[in-house]
């Protein structure tokens, strides 16, 4: 496993790989750091998605990109070129905005085909590029309708069909879906991706939601405080997370923290009074503190006592039934253990009082020394 | 039971049909005061003037016999036409002049004051509307004279080597009276409009491309444009029928369409003959609201 290289890029992309790349961006707004020294780069034609809680930063970052926020420090290119001094209409970038800022003064072809009249194309010609994206958006025959005549869904599709007109060699994407029902929102987001890969093109996706993030991206990025904190792809974000906030942000986990001991393997002494025996990796330190991260899936729960790196006896606390899978809450001395079992083997279910064996081996403890 | 119904089954069927009527009746009473306001304001005295415009005139008696010889009179008169025209001039400069200040003063309100401020300066937009007109006008008088402030300040400086003559009675100082007078007109719906307008818009459209002058176009005009259009009718249409500003601050030279009517009436006591150029007037106002409303659909605009 290669963990050093989820938490700064390897300098080994071409030029050409790279569509996006991004130095030291930093956004003040007055005493507030709304980004604070973010690096990254966008590979060419690649989904990268940006998650992180609301209010650290997504929005102020992505209007960065697009130009339409000076940066405080930093620098930001595009497919090679500086984008200091370009402005917001010169940029090869397209935004869809998290409120979408459609026309409402202009209908859907209007809307659509803003970018093209800008570009200067004739009218025929937008109107023949119009119906091919109606076609592509499945909104066939809407080209004459009022934008308040749609429902949220078709706006979203209609602010991304706008953007995408422009052929954007950036396409950035503010919680586009954020608006949208649960139902919808995953058939959205299927769309999105098949719409990426249809087009080839560079997105750039913000979401505060990790579902999306894990589901439909090739890479994933990190951010809290206005710090990027991870950058990986989804299984290297959730199986190597880089700090405990990365590892409870992105999945459930039991966190735990502790005395790091790597005189015999490495062990965690917990703070609340267990002893952990973890994955060994170059990377941990001799001694100090550090995190210690456990995935509930990783927990094994059984009547008897379980064979593994890591076994203890508790007491089953609560059960959460969730249809495909079972969630236990195990007491372990003062800790409390959340252990996630399929539900296929769940005919004799364990009862909340009853006297458990729980388990996990090394390698599903994970060590953050950050 | 079944007489019960059946009274009950009555009683409802006559107190229902005794609800619809009074319904219809209270109607009726709701609709009476605005109808017989616009009947006593407003269709009887133009149904007067049209009827005046076609009956023969004789001494000051307005007699039943008919003729078109009145609108004749009107439509060939050298002197109708010109004031006609002028008019239309003043009317059509002073709504433009209105259009290009009104504009970005109320972008600038809508968008940029912030609220305290947007609120002063709302007050002082509206001032026109309460601050006495013949104080404003004498003060416009003095401040233009050619022994008044600005010609003063200009000669003090000089800019000029003699008082300028026409920053008071002439056709620039009706302009800008008119222009001063009406423009709450234009603000008022231009800033109702544009307080609507999203600054996400003007984003998305530098976004999709459109530089500073293009955004400004096809997004703030946009959103406006409802506004220009009711406050340019407020305007043009107020300034034709103005008769004050031209009196007080116009030159001796050009007569307004207004001020000829009145000559006509007060001077040749010839009802007929101003009552007929009334017509024309009203039949061009009707023109100009029909056009406007042909070419900018009514439905879309509001
Ligand atoms: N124009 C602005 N002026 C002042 N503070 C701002 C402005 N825009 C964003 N912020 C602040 O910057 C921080 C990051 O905001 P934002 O980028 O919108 O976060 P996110 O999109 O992740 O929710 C927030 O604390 C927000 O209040
Ligand atoms: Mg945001």
């Amino acid at each position: 496993m290669t963990t050093s290289s989820t938490r700064s890029e390897p300098a080994t992309e071409t030029a050409s790989d790279v569509a996006v790349a991004v130095d030291g961006l930093r956004k003040e707004f007055g005493q507030l750091t709304a980004v604070d020294g973010v690096s990254f780069t966008i590979r060419d034609g690649e989904f990268f998605t940006l998650v992180g809680p609301s209010g650290c930063g997504k929005t102020t970052l992505l209007r960065m990109l697009a130009g339409l926020e000076d940066e405080t420090d930093g620098s930001i290119s595009i497919d090679g070129a500086d984008m200091t001094a370009v402005p917001a209409e010169k940029r090869p970038t397209s935004m869809v905005f998290q409120d979408l800022a459609l026309f409402p003064f202009k209908n859907v072809f209007e809307n659509l085909t803003f970018g093209l009249k800008m570009q200067g194309e004739s009218k025929s010609v937008r109107r023949e590029r119009a119906e091919e994206m109606l076609d592509v958006l499945d909104l066939q025959g809407y080209a004459d309708n009022e934008i308040e005549e749609l429902s949220g869904g078709e706006q979203q599709r209609i602010a991304l069909g706008r953007s995408l007109l422009t052929e954007p060699d950036l396409l950035l994407l503010d919680e586009p879906l954020s608006s949208l029902d649960v139902k919808l929102r995953k058939e959205m987001q299927l769309e999105l991706r098949r719409i990426h890969d249809d087009l080839e093109s560079t997105f750039f996706y913000v979401t505060h939601d990790q579902e999306v993030a894990l589901t439909a991206s090739d890479r994933i990025g990190v951010m809290n405080d206005g710090k990027l904190v991870q950058v990986g792809t989804p299984r290297e974000v959730y199986e190597e997370p880089a700090t405990p906030f990365v590892a409870e942000f992105i999945g459930d986990t039991n966190l735990f923290e502790g005395e790091i001991d790597e005189a015999d393997g490495t062990t965690v002494e917990t703070d609340s009074g267990l002893e952990i025996v973890a994955a060994d990796r170059d990377d941990i330190p001799d001694s100090g503190r550090g995190f210690v991260s456990v995935r509930p899936e990783r927990i094994t729960v059984s009547e008897s006592s379980v064979d593994a790196d890591n076994s203890f006896e508790g007491t089953v606390a609560d059960r959460i039934y969730q249809g495909d899978d079972i969630t236990y809450e195990v007491t372990v001395g003062d800790v409390r253990l959340q252990a996630e079992q399929p539900a296929a083997d769940g005919d004799d279910l364990l009862a909340r009082g009853d006297t458990v064996g729980v388990g996990f081996d090394r390698e599903s403890a994970y060590v953050i020394t950050e | 039971m079944g007489v019960n119904t059946e009274t009950g089954g009555e009683a409802t069927g006559f107190s229902q049909r005794l609800r619809s009527v009074s319904k219809r009746t209270r109607g009726a009473l709701v609709a009476l005061p605005p109808v017989a306001y616009l009947t006593l304001f407003f269709a009887i005295p133009i149904l007067t003037i049209l009827s005046f415009s076609v009956r023969v005139q004789q001494n000051l008696q307005m007699t039943n016999e008919l003729t078109l010889d009145h609108y004749a009179t009107v439509l060939t008169s050298e002197t109708f036409r010109g004031a006609l025209f002028y008019s239309v001039r003043v009317a059509v400069i002073t709504t433009a002049i209105a259009l290009v200040v009104g504009l970005p003063v109320s972008y600038y309100l809508a968008l940029k004051a912030d609220d305290r401020f947007r609120n002063m300066l709302l007050f002082l937009v509206i001032a026109p509307l309460w601050i006495n007109f013949f104080v404003r006008s004498y003060a416009m008088i003095q401040l233009g004279s050619p022994q008044g402030f600005i010609n003063g300040f200009l000669l003090s400086l000089g800019v000029i080597g003699e008082p300028l003559r026409w920053l008071v009675y002439s056709q620039p100082a009706v302009i800008f009276g008119l222009a001063s007078l009406y423009l709450p007109l234009m603000v008022l719906p231009l800033y109702a409009m544009l307080r609507q307008l999203d600054e996400a818009w003007l984003e998305a459209a530098q976004d999709l491309g459109a530089g500073p002058l293009r955004v400004h176009r096809e997004v703030t005009l946009s959103a406006a444009l409802p506004g220009m259009i009711l406050g340019g009718l407020f305007v043009f249409l107020l300034s034709l029928g103005n008769q004050a500003v031209p009196r007080i601050l116009g030159g001796a030279k050009n007569t307004t369409y207004s001020e000829s009517i009145l000559l006509q009436l007060e001077g040749s006591v010839a009802w007929g003959t101003a009552a007929a150029a009334s017509g024309v007037m009203m039949a061009f106002v009707v023109l100009v609201l029909v056009g406007v409303f042909y070419v900018f659909d009514m439905e879309e605009l509001f």
